[in-house]
Parts: structure tokens; sequence; C-alpha cells
């Protein structure tokens, strides 16, 4: 009787390690980004931005050429990090059961700088860290696919501290008008 | 006599094991630095390690999107190959069972170093690429030989 509990134990065991197995791929946000799709073209000044898509741009921000004394300054870096597997892993019998083999990172660091001719100087700062484990049986979402997320994340965050200030910005002119 | 014979058996069988896998190794000239990157462009360096896992997976290294790619080496353990790409974001990809990828933000002039690996797979090792810093890259890549481009 006993021996057939321990053999009931043990296929729970194999299952729910199994079943883990299936959700391990995961992608953890660190820390959670507030997204604000309301907030558009709240800035107006000369922006300076060396990324080559404008889909990573806050969405906040309006080039205006008239307004050469407000300079805008949008800057991220992105940085991977990828574990290698080991000749353990060749041999690790948890891995059929769906155990995490490694772990891959990327970090993005986002900063906006915003200065007016006047003394104004108003700077963000923000860090992104997203996070993917890999199985044996899926590795989960590409880099450049997370990358493109932790992008849009960090636009969506700047947009949110930016609104935030919004009656900071209204009181040095740095706001657009409505005909901007 | 059995006993030689067995231990005999094992050495050739590790002996063959070796031969083949060494044909799966780069086998160009050995590293030497690109002096300068044309104007208007960037360098991305692809080196792959030489290691004994994964060392007879080979895999095609891609750049761009589904749309518009292009097949850059076969990159073997032991290899490298210098890519010079436009400024803008290049993606890098391959796949064996399963894809890896990643971009890059690549501005005129840069010189950067991408690193390819192999992982554990359900069938078959997975290709892994990922960039690492200059310091890292220019040490790990002294070990290489240039590999020849893949054919159009």
């Amino acid at each position: 009787m006993e021996s057939i509990h321990g053999m009931r134990a043990f296929w729970m065991l194999i299952i729910l390690s199994t079943l883990y197995g299936c959700s391990s791929t995961r992608i953890s946000i660190k820390p959670v980004g507030e997204v604000s799709e309301s907030n558009k073209n709240i800035l107006c000044g000369v922006i300076i931005y060396d990324g080559h898509n404008s889909d990573y741009l806050p969405l906040s921000l309006r080039g205006s050429p008239d307004r050469r004394h407000v300079q805008i300054n949008y800057q991220y870096e992105v940085k991977y990090s990828v574990e290698d597997d080991t000749a353990f892993d060749l041999f690790n019998p948890l891995l059929l059961m769906g155990m995490a083999k490694s772990e891959d990172n990327v970090v993005i660091l986002g900063r906006l700088e915003i200065n007016t001719d006047s003394g104004f100087d108003k700077t963000y700062e923000e860090v992104i860290v997203l996070s993917k484990s890999k199985t044996i049986f899926s590795e989960g979402e590409t880099l450049t696919d997370i990358r493109r997320k932790g992008l849009i994340l960090m636009r969506d965050k700047i947009d949110s501290a930016i609104s935030k200030d919004r009656s900071l910005y209204a009181n040095h002119g740095i706001l657009c008008n409505r005909e901007e | 006599m059995k006993r030689f014979n067995l231990h005999g058996l094992i050495t050739l069988v590790i002996a063959a094991f070796m031969v083949i896998l060494s044909g799966c190794s780069a086998t160009g000239p050995v590293y030497q630095q690109v002096g300068s990157v044309p104007e208007g462009e960037a360098l991305v360096y692809i080196y792959r390690p030489g290691k004994f896992m994964g060392g007879g997976v080979v895999f095609d290294v891609h750049a761009g999107s589904v749309a518009d790619d292009t097949e850059i080496v076969a990159l073997r353990s032991g290899g490298y190959y210098p890519y010079f790409a436009p400024p803008g974001e290049l993606q890098l990809w391959a796949k064996t069972e399963s894809k890896t990828s990643l971009t890059l933000d690549l501005n005129a002039g840069d010189r950067r170093y991408v690193k390819g690996t192999v992982g554990v797979g359900f069938l078959v090792g997975r290709p892994k690429l990922t960039e690492v810093d200059e310091q890292t890259g220019a040490r790990e890549i002294k070990e290489c030989k240039l590999l020849s481009p893949a054919e159009d």
C-alpha cells in the first residue's frame, strides 16, 4: 500500500516538474513601467536623438525649429548579458523535467536632458532590466524582441515622468502651444 | 588480449571523433585586426571561440529581417568574420532548432564584437549570439581564424 502511495507521489512530482518547465520561459520587468499614451507632444524644442528608430523616442517630445532656445537630448544604451550553457547541462536529467538551464538579460539605460538658454536644466534617468530563463524545450523570445519591448517600455516610462512634471514645464514656457 | 583490443577500439573511436570534429573547425588565416573601417560604415566582428562542446555544430549567421535577409557567414567553431554595415539598426540572427537574434545600434566608425556559442538543445545544439565589450571581444578573437563569406 505504501509503495502505491510512493509511486503516486513520484508521478505527481514528474508531472508537476514537467508543467513547471512549460511555464519557465518568462520575461520579468524590473521596475514595472507606467504606460501613458495620452501625453503626446507636451514639450517643444530642438530634439537631439542619436537613435535610428523614431518608435523609441518619447511621445511627449515634438521637434520645433522655432524653439532653438530649448534643447531636448534623448539617449539610450542597450547591454546584453547571455549565460553560456555548461558541459554539465548535457548530462543533467533535470533539464528534461523543464528545469531552467540559463538566463539572458537585456539592460536598457535611458537618459533625457532638457535645457534652455535661460538656465533651466532637467534630467530623467531610467534603468530597465528584462530577463528570460531558458529551458531545453523553449528558448523564449529573442534578444531582438526583448530589446524592442524594453525600448518601448523605456519610452513610456520617460513619458510618464514628463507628464508628472507638466506644471514645471508650463512655468518655464517649454510646453507646446496649441498651434505648434 | 581482449582488453588490448577494447582499448584499441576506444582509441580508434575517439581518434575518428576528433578527426570528424576537426573538420568542423575554422581553417583560414589567424586573426588580423582590420586596419581601417570604410568611411560611413561600421565594423562588426562575428566570432566563435573554439570549444569542444557544440564544436560539430555549424550555423549560418544572417543580417536583416525575414523580408531583407542576407546570409553573412557559416560560423564554425574557432572562426571569425569581419562584417561591414551601414549605420542604423542591424539585426543578426541564426537558427538550428531554435532561433537566436540580437539587434545593434550602429554608428559610422563603430567597432563591435558579436560572439557566437552553442548551447544545449533537445535534438541539436542551439546557436546563441550576444554582443560583448571591446576588451573581451579583442581578447577572445585572437585565437580565431578567418572564415569565408557565405556564397550568394
